[in-house]
């Protein structure tokens, strides 16, 4: 069994009308990648601001490096590093100060600091900007700035609340390839974010939040057996009649077909050689296609069976 | 539409601000509008004294009564501390201290010392040469009457002279006073609620327009100019509207006759003139945190060099010189010109028709050079 | 720790513009503007000479005592009258043309003045031509009573002309006992100069709480940084507290140095107490803003308008725009003057100007601090409150 990190027990956060966490309870174990799934207004930023002693909660409690959280909690925060949401750095400062700064809120000792910082700078890949102002930076250097600035002190745990939104994908790649590094370091790592791609890219285990509650929790590929298919298999073709869809519908392993603006779409419950299967009939029915592929489910899959809804806007 | 909720919104955003500056003309002009009754006819004015009396002879007594008549005799309570006060604050001009056997020693001739703590201003050497006066002609019986009740007698009759005194304007300078500082106080005001929210609108418009500018096309784009002109222009009328009417609480009927309705008119040209100049200054000012900066500094310095909050008699005539580049100068000079012109004819509203056009050609002035900013800055980007 | 904030508190707020603008650049700017408005204005308010007219006429020419009178009055260093002897029309135009107070004319015996409109030089004018009048029957009656006295005692011999030259000499000489004791410190741009000098002081509030809301989870995202890391916020608000003092004591510097070089403001004997009072206005200022920041339920943009509506109002309540507000407030509602740090300051630094004793100063000094302390204990009251209900 790994270390816990972090024990969330029962959290609840409500505001005047609104639960915004309901009944919370996690772990984060020891120098795995969490993450925390969900759409936008879930939940996520307003957990991790509890997890870190920022708002107030109603219910629970929350322990981390085994010891209780609390706003004076100072040798918890030592080791605590956080990217928000939000780009959190002085406009009046430099690159180099702004990180200065607040890696020397945990480290005094300037030789150090300046080690530190060099290397933060290295993994977030912004060498050529230290005497760059941030409103001189494009938004995807400024969010690689951001997480400088919460990582430049060697956390052993780091919160990263939506790093990626808004930027471009090259910058993008860049924080992913990051994050992995910090973890392989051997930081522990609470990741938010609404985007599952970035979550199945990285996140070692994952818990799915609506609502202020969780849904699911488990690895990538553990959460996607919750989903009902296997796999789903498009077709580009130019027509085809209904009864030969409900034929296709009527295949021992299809779940259910669907034909629209020229993609025939069958969902599979299992399967192993779903797509010769899908190509043995097309032929032997004489159907023209002109692309075929086969997905595996992914999370907005198993987001839309558990919610009925997308994970998307 | 969303212009004028933009619009809206700034406004609401910002009527702190707005009752601030109408608050501080309210109190600033009401502050300076003591009142005095006028007849027409010549009233003396009066400097304001205190008197401290340390002798209770009959001709101490006359000189009090002689000083109560003829000037302001104020109570000051609060000790020595509150009199110095007083004195600083102009409320009295002159402190005039009787000694000690003021009556005796100057039934024997001895002359004794009047002591005065003044201010030096004109109220103070008024009552300086009210009391070298008096104690002249006092002194001059002092030597030939036997007691102090006949010499008592004898200065009175002696000063009870009239004299006959003609006053060729009847104009009704109280009000007309009043109604000049009003208004002068207003272009303080009028400039800071204008000014501000109409460059605060400007200036956040010029964002969104060039983010709109690359969709909407370029009909729209004229609609929406011709929208923030009619909003912005409503936004003028309102403000000017609202100081018109607060003159009439202020100053009264006097808005109503044509002198009244001349100031009116030239707050209306000021306020269009404070709108064309938001339009230049929101050209040209690209940051939007330094506009309250800049604004403050623009309607400060107009104010203090123009007369506003000193009246112009007391300014350098280095300074005057100067303010006649400023629109601010051509306003209250107007408004200090109605005050005193009699008659309306043509000989007396030439001047300040001319005044008139020269704010209208402030105006033009900054509205031509806002458009030439503002075409210059879209060929570039 | 301490250091670290301060090196970058310090940073923040000399690269911030508008900052700087407020602290450093505006009161100076205020200074040249007061400067240029008020530099005359104690000298147009002094006495000066009034121009009159007199028409002239038989009447005036037989009139010897008003002559002499009106002669003696408009000579010399001292001398009270411009006059102009010109005819019935002349004098008309010049009184409507304002050349001229007023004109006399003279008919038989009696004098008529003419004027514009009341006012305080017109009334002198009044006066004095009362005043000649009244010596005039002074000279009568007193030459009567001397003539009357020596017929009584037989002496018919006697030198009429003579005896009333003389009576007039005496009496237009007759020396007048009146001490001056006016203080030579009257003047009224001192107070605007001292209220400018009291809002550059509260200013420091918009360093100071500028420095706050970055420390403050619920205001900026820069706080949430602050307020995770493991620092004590008391060290951290005093890094900051610091770096404000330093920058406001050094915009005050400025501002000292431009008057007292430039405009050539009078501070006196008195500048080390100045000094010593304005340090303690800057820190009744940096508390303030200590306390709005934390207390004030509004976003960063609100507060600091609002911390700058509370210095303006504090100004004007404390005479910058006009010292008759400052004894407006003095007489009828002193308690305004004890929670408005402005006057406080303002009379503190007018007492010193203004009064020998230094009671009243001391006594600033203590509502200063009683003020900065006051602000000091909210503002810890509501920095205890660690967590916040929402971000």
């Amino acid at each position: 069994m790994k270390t816990k990190i972090i024990e969330v027990n029962n959290l609840t956060k409500e505001y005047k009308e609104l639960k915004a966490v309901d009944g919370l309870s996690f772990d984060v174990y020891e120098k795995e990648i969490l993450g925390l799934l969900g759409p936008n207004g879930s939940g996520k930023s307003t957990t991790i601001n509890c997890i870190l002693s920022l708002l107030k909660y109603s219910e629970g409690n929350i322990k981390i490096f085994g010891k209780e959280m609390r706003p004076d909690a100072y040798d918890i925060k030592r080791d605590i590093g956080v990217i928000f949401q939000e780009v959190a750095v002085f406009d009046e400062l430099t690159v180099y100060d702004n990180i200065d700064y607040f890696c020397g809120l945990y480290i005094r000792n300037k030789k150090q600091r300046r080690e530190h910082i060099e290397d933060a700078i290295k993994l977030v890949g912004i060498e050529d900007y230290k005497k760059f102002y941030p409103k001189q930076l494009s938004g995807g250097l400024l969010r690689r700035l951001n997480i400088a600035c919460g990582i430049a002190h060697k956390p052993k745990l780091i919160f990263l609340d939506e790093p990626t939104v808004a930027v471009d994908p090259q910058s993008r790649n860049n924080i992913l390839e990051g994050i992995k590094k910090l973890c392989e370091s051997g930081a522990t790592i609470v990741y938010t974010t609404h985007y599952m791609e970035e979550v199945e890219q990285i996140c070692d285990r994952i818990v799915i939040i609506d609502k202020g509650k969780i849904i699911a929790e488990g690895t990538s590929d553990s959460l996607k057996e919750l989903a009902s298919i296997e796999e789903k298999i498009s077709v580009e073709i130019d027509k085809i009649d209904d009864e030969t869809l409900t034929k296709i519908k009527d295949l021992l392993t299809v779940s259910d077909a669907e034909y629209q603006n020229g993609v025939l779409t069958v969902s599979y419950k299992s399967g192993n050689d779903n797509i010769a299967e899908m190509i043995d009939f097309l032929r032997s029915n004489n159907l023209k296609y002109n692309k075929i592929y086969s997905e595996r489910p992914t999370l907005n899959d198993v987001f839309l069976e558990l919610t009925g809804k997308e994970l998307r806007d | 539409m969303t212009v004028f909720n933009a619009f809206l919104k700034v406004i609401r955003k910002n009527i702190g601000t707005i009752i601030l500056y109408t608050i501080i003309v309210i109190v600033f002009a009401a502050v300076n509008m003591q009142t005095s009754d006028n007849s027409g006819e010549f009233v003396s004015e009066k400097p304001k004294i205190l008197i401290e009396n340390h002798d209770s002879s009959p001709i101490s007594q006359n000189l009090v009564k002689y000083l109560t008549e003829n000037t302001e005799v104020k109570e000051i309570s609060g000790g020595e501390e509150a009199v110095s006060d007083a004195l600083f604050y102009r409320e009295i001009s002159c402190v005039v201290t009787i000694p000690q056997n003021y009556g005796t020693n100057t039934m024997t001739g001895k002359g004794p010392e009047i002591l005065i703590k003044a201010t030096g201003d004109y109220h103070a050497s008024f009552v300086e040469i009210m009391l070298t006066h008096y104690i002249r002609i006092q002194n001059t019986y002092a030597e030939i009457s036997e007691n102090e009740k006949d010499m008592v007698k004898q200065i009175n009759s002696a000063l009870d002279s009239k004299t006959e005194i003609e006053m060729t304007s009847e104009l009704d300078t109280v009000s007309l006073t009043k109604a000049k500082s009003y208004f002068n106080f207003a272009a303080y005001s009028i400039m800071s609620c204008i000014i501000f929210i109409i460059c605060l609108v400007l200036s956040s418009f010029n964002h969104l327009t060039v983010r709109k500018r690359t969709i909407v096309s370029s009909m729209n784009d004229k609609k929406y100019n011709a929208f923030l002109l009619i909003s912005s222009s409503l936004y003028v009328l309102v403000v000017w509207l609202f100081f018109a009417i607060l003159g009439y609480v202020m100053v009264g009927d006097i808005v109503f006759t044509p002198v009244g309705g001349l100031y009116i008119l030239n707050m209306l040209i000021f306020a269009l003139t404070s709108l064309s100049i938001a339009y230049f200054l929101s050209t040209v000012i690209h940051a939007k945190n330094a506009i309250t900066g800049i604004v403050n500094v623009i309607t400060l310095g107009f104010s203090f060099l123009c007369g506003v909050f000193v009246p112009m008699q007391y300014l350098p005539s280095w300074v005057i010189s100067v303010a006649h580049i400023l629109p601010a100068y051509w306003y209250v000079d107007t408004n200090n010109r109605l005050a005193d012109t009699e008659i309306l004819n043509i000989d007396s509203l030439t001047p300040i028709l001319i005044n008139m056009l020269v704010l209208a050609g402030f105006f033009v002035l900054f509205a031509i050079s806002g458009i030439i900013v503002s075409k210059k800055k879209q060929k570039i980007a | 720790m301490f250091f670290h904030n301060f090196k970058y508190s310090l940073l923040l707020l000399l690269k911030n513009k508008s900052l700087v603008f407020w602290t450093l650049a505006f009161p100076i700017i205020m200074a040249m503007l007061f400067n240029m408005a008020f530099s005359d204005l104690e000298s147009e308010d002094k006495f000066d000479v009034i121009d009159i007219a007199v028409v002239n006429s038989t009447d005036f020419d037989n009139n010897t005592i008003f002559k002499k009178s009106l002669e003696s009055l408009s000579e010399g260093d001292d001398k009270l009258f411009n006059i102009s002897y010109v005819g019935a029309d002349r004098a008309r135009t010049m009184l409507e043309d304002r050349e001229i107070t007023a004109y006399l004319v003279f008919h038989s015996d009696d004098v008529k003045v003419t004027v514009n409109s009341n006012g305080i030089e017109e009334s002198i004018v009044c006066y004095v031509v009362e005043e000649i009048k009244s010596d005039c029957a002074v000279i009568m009656d007193v030459g009567t009573q001397y003539i009357t006295s020596e017929i009584a005692k037989g002496n018919y011999d006697i030198d009429y002309e003579q005896y009333f030259t003389n009576t007039a000499n005496d009496l237009l000489n007759h020396s007048v006992n009146i001490k001056d004791d006016s203080s030579s410190k009257l003047s009224y741009s001192m107070i605007e100069y001292y209220s400018l000098i009291a809002m550059t002081c509260l200013y420091s509030g918009l360093l100071s709480m500028t420095l706050i809301n970055y420390r403050l989870a619920n205001i900026s995202s820069v706080g949430k940084r602050s307020t995770i890391s493991p620092v004590r916020k008391g060290g951290m608000i005093l890094g900051s507290l610091a770096a404000s003092f330093v920058v406001q004591l050094f915009g005050l510097l400025i501002l000292y140095l431009f008057m007292l070089f430039f405009i050539k403001v009078d501070f006196g004997t008195n500048l080390p107490f100045i000094i010593a009072l304005s340090v303690m206005g800057v820190l009744a200022g940096l508390t303030f803003g200590v306390a709005c920041a934390v207390l004030l339920k509004l976003n960063e943009n609100a507060k600091l308008t609002a911390l700058i509506a509370a210095t303006m109002v504090g100004s004007f309540l404390s005479g910058m725009m006009g010292i008759t507000m400052k004894n407006i407030v003095d007489k009828n509602v002193p308690v305004l003057n004890w929670i408005n740090p402005v006057a406080m300051i303002t009379d503190g630094l007018y007492s010193l100007y203004y009064y020998e004793t230094p009671d009243r100063f001391y006594f600033d000094v203590i509502s200063l601090a009683i003020f900065s302390a006051v602000m000091i204990l909210i503002s810890i009251r509501g920095l205890r409150r660690q967590k916040h209900d929402s971000i």
